[in-house]
This record gives structure tokens, C-alpha cells and sequence, in this order.
């Protein structure tokens, strides 16, 4: 027996590929996740630059700026506002973790 | 999207620009206007006079004062007059209090209570002018705003930056012909001539657009990005900032006992010859009167790029050298630079020109792109038959902030002049004279925001600021016969410079005034025809 | 930064300003029309003006230091662009030459001026 596909997982298909909504999330991916990213930016830096602690930490903010604008450049080059999300939020999960495991210099 | 990489990077510089234009055209005039921070302040004060007091004279009178009026401080900090500004600036921490803080240079705990005062160096006593901010108000403009809590203010402001930061990238991005164009400019072409001035002031500055967007985060990098301090100092966040800014620690405790200070001229040459003839810009007294005094002595700014100046630490009663400062690293010194160009003390008055120029060459690349979008905008409404809501308040916003901004400015100061000398919170004042002022533009433009009502703005801005040496002149003695006379270029330069704004806002005016919509390219072949058909032989019919 | 240092950056930067804007096919058709220059002789133009905003460089860099002085090349560049391409080439594109030489002899004048005082 054949089962009609559902109206509802279609319809939100067609409010996901509104384009709107790909401005939307990318919106959302440069500017929060923008700001994730030169927020772990910072954080990984500070901790895993091998020069004196406080030098790090300041060489990090300075790059940190230079990283969230280059997310929000990305998130509306690239093709789809899924590979926006990733570019942005796979580095910045990634440093991240790497303060936690880095922890505070001794 | 699936357009190019030029196209959506083009999309983007749109909306980074559109979003926070109007905002960021408050930010910039500010900015520019602080350049000229200390000529403005004096301007603002005409009661002050000239003053000639320098260096450990200057020195001396500004113990005198703190002696009398802050004996019992647990410090003193004194800067020295300048050129620029001709004053002894103090202030001095009270025994019961937290620790200080300064800038947000060095966060500390908030609360303690502060004195300060500004003295004449001739005279020994504190300065009596009337209550203003001065070009303070224009400093503070541009990062605090106003009306709004400081730090609301400062991640709002650092978001513009951020925007105005993706703006300019995406804006060379976008720029197809950036060498090409370099020098096209093309006027009386309606849309292609706005967007020929908007790609000339923006491309001739380039450097400056992004070294002062990039800077201006850096200098409050602190508030933005805390996360790199609380990664790699989780218990202690001072010894960062003790560490980063290669400064003296805690001086020694206070010893409790009174002792004579040592002649804090013997410091202030001390240091100058320690320095190799860099000279000293101010100085700070920790236990003023006590037997463990300590003087800690700072270089002025003069022509190094760097924010950060050395110092050196004395001691108080015996005027040894204590500690010569630790050498900055280097992100220090490069975090420094960055600091110090957005602040351009280095600057001399030429230098100083050159950035006025080029920041004003920012404010009309704002200008010009906001008002670009409205023209590239409104034939497809003029199409439509009726202007649609998004391009009546763009319309709107432009003239409110492009023409009212500068009717703001001009009103700032005529308030100065203006307002009675003696009514209470005089300097607020002033601050609202100025907003109600732009407001006022901005209603107007809400109510009509038509062509002529550019021009009436244009006109009503050129007319303030045409006004303003007229009003100095009614209202004080320091116009312009008596500043030329006495080459005083401070005052003499700020009239002549509101007359040269005034001028240049009257030409601006004017062009709106009676520009003619550029006749299509039909209406133009008819024209040409007609004068052929109407030639020789119409003339002699 | 003493007037003459000034003036002189500004005069270099300007004429080599010019000098590219001469390299550059569309304004001399602008400028010149059918006589306009060859590709040999805007060649020329270009190692011209390229050669004396390095000069412009080199002048900053020695008269201040190093860290001033790029900083001030690149203000006088600005001011000197903004000039041309706001000023002189829409309005008027018969001077663009002559500023030049104006820009020069002050230069000169301002010289000797220093150099008698």
C-alpha cells in the first residue's frame, strides 16, 4: 500500500529553502557564531601560543577580531547557509575543546 | 546563494553599511571632531587665557595646589601642560576607597573616591570657566554615546565597528575596477557620481578607513574578548593586566611617618636625562607626605606611535631611582601602536590635519553610501507610483543625520555662548542642546524628506556654523580681531574653521538646491534636434 | 612635521598621482583624446609615478623615523588623492599638470627660504 507523503515535512522544506531564511541563518552564523568563534579564537590562543602568558593572551584578542569578521565573510560566500554553520561553528567547537583541554597554564 | 562571490559579498557590504550607517556617522563625526579634543575645550573655555607655565615650574605649583587641597590623598597624579593644553590636569585617590581605575586600561574594582581639578600653571589656582565638557563630550560621544549606560554603549559601538569593519573588507571585495577607478570621479551623473565619490573617499583613505575600524576594537578589545585573561589567568585577572602593561607593581606601604618630599623638579630632570631628552608628561605621587613616598614619573606621548610611554619609579624623599620599568613585550608594544594610532597624540598639528582630513574623508564615505542606496532605490518606487516605507525612512534618516548631525555640532556651540553661566548642570546642558537640536533636524526630516528639505538643512547647518565667530564675537573677547591679532591659532583657527564648514555647507546647499533630474537619454536626443531644425534657417524666419 | 616636509610629501605624492593617472588609458582619452599618449609613453608614466611615490617613501621615512614615517606618506598620499581625484581631474583637467609644478615650485621656494633663514 502506498503511504501519501505528509504535507508537513514538505511545507517546511519549502520555508527552509525560503531564501529569507538562508539570510536569517546566515545572519545568525556570522554574528553569533561569529562571535563564538573569536571568543574560542582568543581563548585557544591565550593558551597555546608558546610565548609568555600574558603576551599570548593579548597576540589572541588581536587575531580574534581578525577571525570574526572573516566568519561573517564566510557565512554569506559559501554556498549554503548549512556549510555557513559548519565553517564556523567546526573551528570554533574545536578551540574550544582544546581550552578545556589545555586548561590554565600552570 | 547562488550568485557569485562578488555579488553576495556586494549584497553583504550593503546591508553592513545600511544597518548601522547612521550610527556609524555619529561615531565618526565624533571621532573626527577629537582630533581637535583639546582646541575645542579651549575654545569652549574663552575665560582661559594662554597660559606659558611649563615643566617643573608647572610642576611645583600643582604640589602647591594638592598640598592645600588633597593633603591627606593616598596619591596624587599630575599631567603637565602641554601646548595643547595649556593646564595642569589632577586628580587624587581618597584614603577609604577601592583601588583606582583608569581607562579600563587596568580594570579594578569599581568605587573610591576621586578628587580632581584642572589648574592654571601660571597662577597655582584651579581654573574658573564656565561649566562645559568642552571637546570632551565629542571624546566621550564617540564611544560612551550618551544617555545610555556606558557599556551598553561601548558593545554597541563595537558592533558598528565590527560591521563597519566586514563593510570595508567586502567593500574592496566587491570593487571590481579598484585600480581602474582610482581617480574617476564624475560629477552631474546622478547615480554613477555618487557611487564614483562614494569609491574615491573610500579608496584615497583605505588605509586610514581600516586602520582606524580595526584599532577602534582593539582599544576596547578588553571589554569585548575577556575570554583569552579568564582562560589563562582564572584566579588572578590583575596579574594579567600587571604582566601585559610591563607596570610598576603595589608600591611599598605607607610608613605612617611624615617626611619632607624630595624637589620633584630634581625628578622630573632626572628622568629627562634618563630618557635621552624624552620629557616628562606627567607624574604620580603614591603616600604624598609620608616617609616611604614614592614618585613614579611619566614620559609624554611626544612622536612615539605607541600609547604606552615608559615611566620611572623614585623614591619620594630621597629621589633614588627605584625601578626603571620592565621592557614591554611585543604584543604589548604592537597592542600599544594599535592604541596609539587610533589616538593620534602623536600627532603634530600638520599630522594632525592629515587625519582630520582623512576622517572627514569617512564621514562622507558613510554619507555618500547611505544616500547611494536611496537613489539606486527609489526608480522602482517611482515605478510603483508611491515611495514604500523602507526608502521613506532612509530618505528620512539621511537628511536627519547627514544635514542634522552638522546642525547638532553647530548647535553644541552656540550653546556654549548661548546658554547663562550660571544655571545648574551647565555642561548637561550643553549635551542636550545638542540632541534636542538633532532631533529637532531629524522630526523635520521625518515630516518631509523631500529634496528641499536637504536643502533648508544644508542651508539651516551653514547658517549656524556661519554664525558661530559672529556669536564669539558678540558674546566674548576672544573673536577672531583679537585672536589674529595676538596669533592665537587655536581660537583663530576654530573660527575660520567653522566659517570654512559654513561655506562648504552653503555650496552643498546650494548644489541641492537646484539640481535638475539628469533628462533621459530620449529627452535629450529631442533637444539636440530641435536646435538642428531651429539653426540657420529658424533664425532667420 | 616641519611645512616643508609637508609640502614636499604632498608634491610628490600628487605629481606621482598624476603621473599614474596619465598611464592610464581612459583619462587620456579624457584628457587628450585622439593625441592621446602610446602604450610606450604611458609606460614611462607608470615607472614615473610609481618611482616617486616610493621617493614620497623614502623622504618620509628618512626625515622622521621609520614608524612615522610611513604613517605620514600615507596621509599626504591621501590628502594628494582626494585633491586630484575630487579636484582638479572633474574640474578642472587642464591643471592637472600645472598643480604639479605650482606644488613644486613652493617646494623649492620654501627651501631656500629655510635654507637663507
Amino acid at each position: 500500500m502506498n503511504v501519501p507523503s505528509s504535507p508537513f515535512p514538505r511545507r517546511l522544506a519549502g520555508v527552509i529553502r525560503h531564501p529569507r531564511v538562508g539570510i536569517a541563518s546566515r545572519s545568525l552564523a556570522a554574528i553569533l557564531g561569529g562571535y563564538a568563534l573569536a571568543a574560542t579564537t582568543s581563548s585557544f590562543l591565550a593558551l597555546a601560543l608558546p610565548m609568555d602568558r600574558a603576551q599570548a593572551v593579548l597576540t589572541g584578542m588581536l587575531v580574534a577580531i581578525v577571525a570574526g569578521a572573516c566568519a561573517a565573510l564566510w557565512a554569506f560566500a559559501v554556498r549554503s547557509a548549512l556549510r555557513a554553520w559548519i565553517g564556523i561553528a567546526l573551528p570554533a567547537l574545536l578551540m574550544g575543546a582544546g581550552t578545556v583541554w589545555l586548561g590554565p597554564a600552570a | 546563494m547562488k550568485q557569485s562571490f562578488r555579488q553576495s559579498m556586494a549584497w553583504l557590504h550593503t546591508w553592513t553599511g545600511l544597518l548601522v550607517g547612521w550610527l556609524l556617522l555619529l561615531i565618526f563625526m565624533a571621532g573626527t571632531a577629537s582630533y581637535y579634543r583639546e582646541e575645542i575645550s579651549r575654545w569652549m573655555r574663552p575665560e582661559v587665557p594662554a597660559t606659558t607655565t611649563r615643566g617643573p615650574l608647572a610642576a611645583e605649583r600643582a604640589l602647591q595646589y594638592l598640598q592645600r587641597h588633597a593633603a591627606r590623598a593616598e596619591s596624587w597624579t599630575v599631567t603637565l601642560p602641554d601646548d595643547r593644553t595649556g593646564t595642569l590636569r589632577m586628580f587624587w585617590r581618597n584614603p577609604e576607597s577601592a583601588t583606582p581605575v583608569d581607562d579600563g586600561k587596568r580594570r579594578g574594582r569599581r568605587g573610591g573616591r576621586f578628587g580632581d581639578a584642572t589648574v592654571n600653571p601660571d597662577t597655582g589656582e584651579a581654573i574658573a570657566a564656565r561649566e562645559t565638557r568642552g571637546g570632551d563630550f565629542f571624546y566621550r560621544l564617540h564611544f560612551d554615546l550618551h544617555y545610555i549606560p556606558v557599556v551598553w554603549a561601548r558593545y554597541l559601538v563595537g558592533f558598528c565597528a565590527m560591521f563597519m569593519l566586514v563593510a570595508i573588507i567586502t567593500g574592496v571585495i566587491t570593487h571590481k575596477k579598484i585600480f581602474k577607478d582610482f581617480f574617476t570621479f564624475r560629477p552631474g551623473k546622478g547615480q554613477r557620481s555618487w557611487l564614483d565619490f562614494h569609491n574615491v573617499s573610500a579608496v584615497m583613505a583605505l588605509p586610514y578607513h581600516a586602520m582606524i575600524t580595526y584599532t577602534g576594537i582593539v582599544t576596547l578589545m578588553f571589554m569585548y574578548l575577556p575570554w583569552g585573561v579568564k582562560a589563562a589567568y582564572p584566579a588572578d585577572e590583575d596579574a594579567f593586566f600587571s604582566a601585559a602593561f610591563a607596570q610598576f607593581g603595589e608600591p611599598r606601604e605607607a610608613a605612617g611617618t611624615p617626611a619632607r618630599g624630595t624637589d620633584i623638579a630634581r625628578l622630573l630632570d632626572a628622568s629627562s636625562r634618563h630618557w635621552r631628552g624624552g620629557e616628562p608628561g606627567g607624574f604620580t605621587v603614591h603616600h604624598p607626605g609620608d616617609a616611604h613616598a614614592v614618585v613614579d614619573v611619566f614620559q609624554r606621548t611626544g612622536k612615539r606611535l605607541s600609547i604606552d610611554t615608559p615611566s620611572l619609579r623614585f623614591d619620594g624623599v630621597t629621589g633614588a631611582l627605584l625601578d626603571a620599568g620592565p621592557a614591554p613585550g611585543g604584543a604589548t608594544r604592537t597592542r600599544g601602536v594599535m592604541y596609539g594610532l587610533h589616538l593620534a597624540r602623536f600627532a603634530d598639528p600638520l599630522l594632525r590635519l592629515l587625519f582630520f582630513l582623512s576622517g572627514l574623508a569617512g564621514c562622507l564615505m558613510v554619507a555618500s553610501g547611505v544616500i547611494l542606496w536611496a537613489i539606486k532605490e527609489r526608480p522602482g518606487h517611482l515605478k510603483a507610483g508611491r515611495i514604500g516605507f523602507g526608502l521613506r525612512l532612509v530618505d528620512a534618516l539621511n537628511i536627519g543625520t547627514v544635514a542634522g548631525l552638522p546642525i547638532a555640532f553647530a548647535t553644541y556651540f552656540l550653546g556654549n555662548r548661548l546658554l547663562p553661566l550660571a544655571i545648574a548642570e551647565r555642561a548637561s546642558a550643553e549635551a542636550n542642546v545638542f540632541f534636542a537640536a538633532w532631533a529637532v533636524a531629524l522630526l523635520a526630516a521625518f515630516a518631509w524628506p523631500k529634496r528641499a528639505m536637504w536643502a533648508w538643512q544644508l542651508y539651516a547647518a551653514a547658517l549656524l556654523f556661519l554664525l558661530l565667530p559672529v556669536v564669539n564675537a558678540l558674546t566674548t573677547s576672544t573673536h577672531l580681531g583679537v585672536s589674529l591679532a595676538q596669533r592665537d591659532w587655536v581660537m583663530a583657527g576654530f573660527d575660520l574653521a567653522m566659517f570654512a564648514l559654513g561655506a562648504g555647507l552653503a555650496c552643498a546647499g546650494r548644489r541641492m538646491q537646484r539640481w535638475q533630474p539628469p533628462a533621459s537619454a530620449a529627452a535629450r536626443r529631442r533637444q539636440s534636434a530641435n536646435v538642428v531644425d531651429t539653426g540657420p534657417a529658424g533664425a532667420g524666419a | 612635521m616641519s611645512a616643508l616636509l609637508f609640502l614636499l610629501l604632498t608634491a610628490l605624492a600628487y605629481a606621482g598621482f598624476a603621473a599614474l593617472c596619465l598611464s592610464m588609458e581612459k583619462h587620456q582619452m579624457d584628457l587628450h583624446g585622439t593625441a592621446r599618449a602610446g602604450a610606450g609613453r604611458m609606460r614611462q608614466w607608470r615607472w614615473f609615478g610609481w618611482g616617486l611615490l616610493a621617493l614620497a617613501l623614502l623622504v618620509a621615512g628618512q626625515a622622521e623615523d621609520w614608524a612615522r614615517g610611513p604613517v605620514i606618506w600615507l596621509g599626504a598620499m591621501t590628502a594628494a588623492g582626494l585633491s586630484l581625484a575630487l579636484g582638479v581631474l572633474p574640474y578642472r583637467p587642464r591643471w592637472l599638470a600645472g598643480v604639479a609644478g605650482v606644488l613644486a615650485g613652493l617646494v623649492v621656494l620654501m627651501a631656500i627660504h629655510r635654507w637663507l633663514a
